[in-house]
């Protein structure tokens, strides 16, 4: 799995969200991509982050510890104030989101529709 | 002690000292260097890490030997008990030429390794010797290194396993009720050896008979232990509020796991049900579990989710899904180990899969006879691929009921 934190990773957010740490991730999200994950994460924790953007819409597979690890990233949000934006999940992603109703527990948000269509 | 340093002598187990002695034959020096590379090599090299504390003591206790018996040859004198340093005065300063000190520093162990010629510089051939010997010690303490965190990590191995295979003694690998009033129960799991996070149980009261079956993501030890504790959680719920809803069982469930469990990235997906026969009414709540299949006159009716996992929000408000049921109706209850199996090019079984197998299979009513071929039908399907997940599966069915008027049509 490819994490891009770069200024260019959530570029086609919408303005008002782009303060947020944004995380746009690309590939398989499982067992063997969360220890890189959560790296990442932690370090925008320890840097003050207390609302974290994933952007999921190139994910291709996600799997139960990864669902785990979002989990994680959740109540570590909401215990710091803040909330996990999962951003634009793919067809895969949102699936597994309605079968599980975590689609219930996390803040879903589309990207800009003007960003989908380009 | 360091294997090379053939006595402890009060100094520190790292340290080994030499004292060169004046220089001997040289055929003896380069006879006295081969054999100590060829002894390393025959005891290590082809043979590889030892397999054992006891198999490593005998190797390293071989090489200390040896390497004693090659270095006299050569005239250097190895971890002398006494007196090493004494010596050092008639050497010379360290920036004479006829002194050697070097620290190998190995896992965070240090080796040291001084050495000398007694009022002579070292010659080429004395640095070529003193070279191989450095990286004699250098290899033997890297080895013994790697020996000690194998050892370890096979301890921690090792009690992992056991700790695994204790937690997942408390699910039984199947386990059968033919008959209670008038419904059977068929629950079996086939758990990955690493994994331990998939469950089972069922509980008979005396008015209602409860069940579960769930799945604690992750694997390993601490799936294995959250799911002995939610396990034990649900049973005393069951036993202890015999009156209880399966909602209720699980939003206390919930409470408790995410209050507990809040830095942890752990959830629980989980299906609840209870069966009053004397209503013939199933009450079933689900709790980001898949797949949870109803199976009546040969058609199949997914039980979708209403909440989340445990452990995921701090409340949950849970929808119980109800039926009165009617012989012949069955529940089965998989998990993911069964659906998200993938083969050799990474396709998985997938939900679809699993619910026209059971649709297919729910009418028979020897329900070990119909999980085994779920079971195969998977295995079938993975070919050569290995089982990715623990594979868990239960099955409600009703066989002979006493007529029972529903309350309330369903």
């Amino acid at each position: 799995m490819k994490i891009d934190l770069s200024e260019t990773a959530c570029s086609d957010q919408p303005m008002g969200a782009r303060a947020e740490p944004c995380l746009g991730l690309t590939g398989r999200f499982d067992a063997f991509e969360t220890p890189e994950f959560r790296s990442t994460i932690d370090e925008l924790f320890e840097g003050g982050a207390t609302t974290i953007r994933v952007d999921m819409s190139a994910i291709s597979f996600v799997d139960s510890s990864a669902l785990a690890e979002l989990v994680r990233v959740h109540k570590h949000c909401r215990e710091l104030g803040g909330d996990l934006i999962i951003v634009s999940p793919s067809d895969p992603v949102t699936v597994i989101f309605e079968l599980t109703r975590l689609d219930s527990a996390f803040r879903i948000e589309r990207k800009n529709p003007v960003a989908e269509v380009a | 002690m360091n294997p090379l340093n053939g006595s402890d002598g009060g100094r520190d187990s790292g340290d080994v000292i030499m004292t060169v002695a004046p220089e001997p034959d040289r055929v003896d020096l380069v006879e006295a260097l081969v054999e100590a590379n060829d002894l390393l090599v025959s005891l290590v090299g082809l043979t590889g890490l030892p397999n054992s504390d006891a198999e490593w003591s005998v190797q390293a206790g071989a090489i200390a030997q040896e390497a004693h018996v090659a270095l006299r040859t050569a005239g250097i004198r190895v971890g002398a008990p006494h007196g090493s340093r004494v010596e050092v005065g008639r050497c010379g300063a360290p920036s004479d030429d006829c002194y050697l000190y070097l620290e190998v520093l190995c896992s965070g162990e240090t080796v040291s390794l001084e050495a000398w010629r007694e009022g002579a510089r070292f010659s080429s051939l004395d640095r070529r010797f003193l070279g191989a010997v450095v990286n004699l010690v250098a290899s033997a303490a890297r080895i013994s290194a790697l020996q000690q965190a194998r050892t370890s990590v096979q301890g921690i191995t090792a009690d992992h396993a056991a700790a695994v295979k204790i937690a997942q003694t408390v699910v039984p690998s199947s386990r059968h009720r033919s008959s209670i009033d008038g419904v059977q129960l068929f629950g079996a799991t086939r758990p990955v050896q690493t994994a331990g996070g998939d469950f089972y149980t069922w509980i008979e009261t005396d008015h209602r008979v409860f069940f579960a079956l769930g799945d604690v993501s992750g694997k390993g030890l601490a799936a294995a232990v959250l799911m002995t504790t939610v396990l034990n959680a649900l049973e005393h719920s069951m036993r202890r509020h015999p009156d209880e809803s399966p909602a209720a069982i699980i939003e206390a469930l919930n409470r408790w796991v995410f209050k507990h469990l809040s830095d942890a990235a752990m959830f629980v997906t989980v299906t609840v049900g209870a069966w009053a026969p004397a209503t013939g009414d199933l009450e079933v709540v689900n709790a980001g579990h898949s797949p949870v299949l109803f199976a009546r006159d040969g058609a199949i009716e997914p039980i979708p989710a209403s909440v989340p996992p445990i452990g995921v929000l701090d409340t949950l408000e849970s929808e119980t899904w109800r039926k009165h049921l009617r012989s012949g109706d069955a529940l089965i209850i998989g998990s993911d180990g069964l659906t998200e199996q993938a083969d050799w090019r990474g396709h998985l079984f997938g939900d679809e899969a699993f619910a026209n197998a059971a649709q297919r299979l729910a009418q028979d009513d020897d329900t070990p006879a119909v999980a085994a071929e779920l079971f195969r039908l998977v295995d079938a399907f993975a070919g050569p691929a290995p089982q990715s997940d623990d594979r868990t599966l239960m099955i409600f069915r009703v066989d002979e009921l006493a007529t029972v008027e529903p309350a309330q049509s369903t």
